[in-house]
């Protein structure tokens, strides 16, 4: 979920080469719930920016934190004073921008809980 | 004749009781009763009289009356008694002796049985300690006057109607009128508030504060404008007061001219509202120019870290050309966000001066300047029903507009062929002649909800919502600065997802 287009193509391009499959894009919060409730094969992370028109990140991650079986979120913003409040919220991790391309490899490791 | 003097000893002993009683009652009285001849030779008197001057009425009988009383040989000059010894008729009259006593006398004629004078009876009564008191109550009067009148604040006296009853004369400086007795005095506030509209609010406010004291009888004090009919506005301060003169309760108010202190009051106020906007609007730019910096800086890397990957390690992305275009494209993503902050700063900060130039050039060189920025995106730009020359009031940030909205139209655009056709029209609003300039683009459209916010003015609030950066600020700051408009509308109306239709209206210059 990124409303800067280049990044995310960018994201698309690295999570390529980490070996996984991006499932759906959105350009803000609302589109990125619409989504996620039209996958029929739900992503288990979630790239989430904050500051996107419509609605944010963190009020769509409070919404999808909520269902029986949330998806991991990773937020990626460049938004340093949201941090501290996407961190509060249990189930979420925050990266923040510019971060490397190992960086959010190793997040994705991370909270999928994969050695 | 022999009855008639009978007659008259029969009378006698009555005559003598009457006069016995006569007498009695003329001694009983506290004025002063003097019978005079015509030259003021003192005939009878009675014992207030003698005891005025501490004498004995067989002492003062046969005396001259200006002797007695006032230690001259000559008639006092203004004597009631004189007079109406010479006019025969009763006269009344102040009468001070050098002693510093005053007298109120009449002096009454008296006439003989042919009606001739003969003389004339005095009555006197000493008014020296009634004067002294009139003097020092005028003495008061005056003292407090004078303080009242010299007084810098306005005072005034209202009954409990709110007639003015008095005021002195900074009352007049203050209402700005130079006829008190003509204007205000004995007006109601109802009246004299009512002759500025402006000054009609007053009216109910006074009316609160003469309930509130006669309801409370607290003092109050208030802040309220007057505005004056030459012009301008004067701020006072008002203190009202229940007052009780006599058996009479009044309203005194003492209002002071307070402009001086409310103007500085107010500049405060704006320069604090200046330097909270500057507060508001530096922490603005500075979040803006962090996240957006940081979404550049995050692009260049993630670019540049994968062009290395696939160097070093073949992770077989094949799309070097598309990652350096990226950096191309955030660099100059980079050059628009400085400049469009500098742009904004240079708007906020100083007047810029207006004049008239031709558009259509200048929004041809940018165009031009945009395809070649672009040039790894197919972008069709058509201008519909071009004008030959269209002239508006401008300055050097008018390609800024133009720029702003065509990246705009580029960036959020994930359509393999940009299409963007700028319509020329032209339109008449409140009597002014517009040029209006419609950028319709295919792109991803903005939300119903964002389309007035992606211009809002208020810093604080787009600052969570909007990931839009700078842009649309500035163009909406510049737009206004030429006396135009911008609005967005769906491209297809109701249907956002079509692509956006950016209007501008501009005054066009003949």
């Amino acid at each position: 979920m990124e409303d800067d287009l280049s990044l995310q193509k960018l994201y698309e391009m690295m999570i390529f080469t980490f070996g996984f499959k991006v499932v759906g894009k959105a350009n803000n919060g609302k589109e990125a719930i619409e989504k996620f409730y039209a996958l029929t094969n739900k992503p288990d992370v979630i790239l989430m920016d904050h500051r996107m028109p419509v609605q944010n990140g963190i009020d769509t991650a409070l919404i999808l934190l909520k269902l029986k079986k949330p998806p991991k979120i990773i937020f990626t913003s460049a938004d340093i004073s949201i941090k501290n409040r996407a961190l509060a919220i249990n189930g979420l991790t925050f990266l923040e921008k510019p971060f490397t391309v190992k960086a959010l490899h190793d997040e994705i490791i991370k909270v999928l809980g994969i050695s | 004749m022999k009855g008639d003097n009978a007659q008259n000893r029969g009378f006698e002993p009555i005559i003598k009781k009457y006069e016995k009683e006569k007498a009695l009652v003329l001694e009983s009285i506290s004025e002063l009763i003097v019978f005079q001849d015509k030259k003021q030779n003192i005939l009878w008197l009675n014992k207030a009289a003698a005891d005025s001057v501490e004498k004995t009425q067989e002492d003062l009988i046969g005396g001259i009356c200006y002797s007695v009383w006032h230690n001259s040989n000559k008639i006092c000059v203004n004597c009631p008694v004189e007079l109406s010894l010479k006019i025969g008729e009763p006269t009344s009259g102040e009468i001070t002796t050098p002693h510093g006593r005053t007298f109120f006398i009449k002096g009454f004629p008296v006439r003989d049985n042919e009606g001739e004078i003969i003389g004339a009876v005095e009555v006197a009564r000493e008014i020296t300690k009634l004067k002294q008191t009139e003097k020092n109550l005028i003495d008061s009067e005056e003292k407090y006057r004078n303080l009242f009148e010299s007084s810098p604040y306005s005072i005034g006296i209202f009954d409990l109607d709110g007639t003015l009853i008095d005021c002195n004369k900074a009352t007049a400086k203050l209402l700005s009128t130079h006829n008190l007795e003509n204007d205000i005095i004995e007006k109601n506030f109802r009246e004299f508030w009512g002759h500025h509209e402006k000054n009609k609010p007053l009216i109910p406010l006074f009316e609160g504060i003469l309930n509130k004291l006669k309801k409370d009888g607290e003092t109050l004090e208030f802040e309220f404008p007057i505005y004056r009919s030459a012009g301008g506005v004067l701020w006072a301060h008002a203190i009202a007061s229940l007052l009780k003169i006599g058996n009479e309760e009044r309203i005194r108010f003492i209002v002071q001219d307070i402009t001086e202190r409310k103007l500085a009051e107010q500049e405060l106020e704006t320069s604090e509202i200046k330097y909270r906007e500057a507060y508001n609007r530096i922490n603005f730019y500075k979040d803006i120019f962090s996240h957006d910096i940081n979404n550049i800086f995050q692009n260049i890397q993630t670019s540049v870290e994968l062009i290395d990957l696939n160097e070093e390690q073949s992770i077989g992305i094949k799309k070097d050309d598309e990652l350096l275009d990226i950096i191309r494209k955030q660099i100059k993503r980079g050059t628009n966000l400085v400049s469009n902050i500098r742009r904004l700063s240079e708007i906020e900060n100083k007047d810029l001066t207006l004049q008239k130039e031709e558009i259509i050039k200048v929004l041809k060189d940018v165009i031009d300047a945009l395809i070649k920025v672009f040039k790894n995106r197919e972008i069709n730009i058509q201008i519909y029903n071009e004008p030959k020359e269209v002239y508006v009031k401008v300055n050097e940030l008018l390609p800024d507009i133009f720029e702003n909205l065509l990246i705009n139209a580029v960036r959020h655009n994930q359509n393999s062929i940009i299409e963007i056709l700028i319509k020329f029209s032209r339109v008449v609003k409140d009597g002014v002649n517009f040029i209006k300039l419609e950028f319709i683009d295919n792109g991803i459209g903005i939300f119903p909800e964002m389309k007035e916010k992606i211009f809002q003015r208020d810093l604080v609030e787009r600052k969570d919502k909007i990931g839009l950066g700078l842009g649309l600020t500035l163009v909406k700051k510049i737009v206004g600065n030429y006396n135009g408009q911008i609005w967005v509308e769906d491209k297809v109306a109701g249907d956002h997802s079509k692509g956006s239709n950016f209007i501008i209206i501009l005054p066009e210059e003949v």
